[in-house]
């Protein structure tokens, strides 16, 4: 446990100490702030918008960067101490692969979590000071980190293959892509290609492949409830958070199990 | 057979159709220095990355104080190394003492011990500076006390003095002396053989995957067939001085200087006789073979 411990602390200072992880949480502060005090900006009105509003705005920006900066944290952990020549030296030393590999992914998952306290503190607080609900933030915040933990998750398993920084960089970029920006732009292009004469199987199995729809999903209805995605029409389609919250946790669980598989000595 | 703290049998491995290790057999004892010594892309790297479990053997034996080697190694066998690889590289951001802390917290050690081991290796000046302000050398002697954190039994270096220059090679030997007489086992590779040359117990002469011949220093000069050279200088009766020595091989080296070679076993007569002809022979120098050309002899041979 201890060793577990030591790397995660090595792995969070360094990254703390690497200044850009610091200025994403201060920009994502600074966005977090507009968006909660400007949020009705659109409707001519500037002020403190609704809780529910105020979150709902968040969850776009989390959508966005969130991602973005669990796969930047983890993509070079395991190949850039590979390239460096130091993965040698920590397999040489005492303890298991699977204490590496659970040591560093406890370190930037802490370092994430970090960040996005950071983020959200400010408006949070503001909020809770002037009279709204702390219970719905601290969902908010518990599930942005956890929504950030899965993409840590995969970039670690991603780092595990020991390519080349830039080979995994561009790869970390690529998925990002295809589960933020293209994802919805495939799952409506379907839909419009198809009529919506779609397999209802179909498009649940695509939304649960995806964990940024799972974390939005999640949001929604821990905020509001069955009843505005009815409003927003998905019908009789809407998963339980019982079955979001296992989504997540097996996007967390099974990118950990093989990266654990594909993380060992002596090949 | 339990002293013996690894054993290596019929170890081989291959990386796509390259057979990089042929058939490797070793023993390593407490206490002892084996060198293995040969040029560049011969296998060492890879022979010692094995023994850590880093790679794993295509087939072969691998005993660890005994017992069977586990795939990948336990905990519990990992604690007998120390490790210095090649190119030793640290996270640049941490300083020598916190690199020190990090690994000996690793390896389960004593804390307390990290100042010591700042000053065993030399670099207790250095040790609140960060990693990234350190030459090769200071790299290289941080690596070394890395490798000692966790009381090793058997350290594994690779090409160790690789960066260190004439002074801080000589404190490393002296180091690692300090380190057999505590009874630790060294297994180090270099090519640099006049430096290892008078620290070895046993060589280790490796060459495309095979340890070509090994065992003392001693044994490896009687197997050589290798001539020891005598420098003298003729003062007069140049003829009658050639004529006693007729049966050995003289090149003249410069004016009135000869050398005369012979095989080892012939070295006492030799020098029997130029003792003999004082009178007209002053000896100068007597060189016998040294690790360079044991090496070559059975680099060549093979």
């Amino acid at each position: 446990m201890n060793e577990i411990i030591l790397i995660a602390s090595k792995e969070f200072i360094e990254r703390l100490k690497n200044g850009w992880i610091l200025a994403i949480a201060v920009s994502f502060m600074l966005f977090s702030v507009i968006i909660s005090f400007a949020g009705l900006g659109f409707t001519g009105s500037i002020g403190q918008p609704d809780q529910e509003i105020t979150l709902l705005s968040l969850t776009s920006l989390v959508i966005y960067l969130v991602p973005l900066l669990g796969l930047i944290l983890g993509y070079d952990s395991i190949s850039g101490e590979h390239e460096q020549g130091t993965l040698d030296l920590l397999h040489s030393c005492p303890i298991s692969s699977g204490q590496i590999l659970f040591g560093k992914w406890t370190g930037l998952s802490a370092v994430l979590m970090f960040a996005l306290t950071i983020g959200m503190i400010i408006p949070a607080v503001i909020a809770v000071y002037q009279g709204q609900d702390v219970i719905p933030w601290l969902w908010f915040l518990v599930l942005s980190m956890w929504f950030g933990i899965v993409f840590v998750t995969l970039s670690l398993m991603m780092s595990t293959t020991l390519w080349s920084r830039g080979r995994l960089l561009g790869l970390v970029i690529g998925l990002w892509l295809i589960f933020i920006i293209l994802f919805d732009v495939i799952l409506i292009g379907l839909l419009v290609a198809t009529e919506g004469n779609i397999s209802n199987i179909l498009i649940d199995t695509l939304f649960f492949l995806n964990p940024a729809s799972v974390f939005r999903f999640l949001v929604i209805q821990g905020l509001f409830g069955d009843a505005t995605l009815v409003q927003m029409g998905f019908g009789n389609h809407i998963p339980t958070i019982t079955a979001l919250i296992t989504a997540l946790i097996l996007w967390t669980i099974l990118p950990l199990w093989f990266a654990r598989l594909k993380f060992s000595t002596g090949k | 057979m339990t002293d013996i703290i690894l054993q290596l049998e019929g170890v081989k491995k291959s990386y796509n159709d390259r057979q990089v290790l042929k058939h490797i057999d070793l023993s390593i004892r407490p206490g002892e220095l084996t060198g293995i010594i040969g040029n560049n892309g011969q296998g060492k790297t890879t022979l010692m990355r094995i023994i850590l479990g880093l790679l794993k053997a295509d087939s072969g034996k691998i005993l660890i104080e005994g017992h069977n080697a586990d795939i990948p190694r336990s905990i519990e066998q990992k604690r007998i190394f120390g490790y210095l690889p090649e190119s030793v590289f640290f996270y640049p951001e941490m300083t020598g003492r916190n690199v020190l802390r990090f690994f000996t917290g690793l390896k389960k050690g004593d804390c307390g011990i990290i100042d010591n081991l700042l000053k065993t290796t030399g670099i207790e000046y250095a040790a609140d500076q960060k990693v990234k302000t350190y030459s090769k050398g200071m790299k290289q002697r941080l690596g070394l006390a890395q490798a000692l954190a966790g009381n090793p039994k058997l350290l594994i270096l690779d090409e160790p003095t690789n960066g260190l220059d004439p002074a801080g090679i000589s404190d490393f030997y002296k180091i690692l002396a300090d380190l057999r007489a505590q009874g630790i086992a060294i297994l180090l590779s270099s090519h640099l053989l006049s430096e290892i040359e008078s620290h070895l117990d046993r060589l280790a002469i490796m060459k495309d995957g095979i340890f070509v011949k090994q065992g003392s220093l001693e044994t490896l000069v009687s197997e050589a067939v290798l001539k020891t050279s005598i420098r003298f200088r003729i003062v007069k009766n140049e003829n009658a001085v050639m004529d006693r020595l007729v049966s050995y091989q003289i090149q003249k080296n410069g004016n009135n200087i000869f050398t005369a070679s012979c095989v080892r076993s012939d070295k006492d007569e030799l020098l029997q006789r130029l003792t003999g002809l004082h009178d007209s022979v002053n000896l100068m120098a007597i060189q016998d073979p040294g690790l360079d050309e044991i090496f070559h002899y059975f680099n060549n041979e093979h």
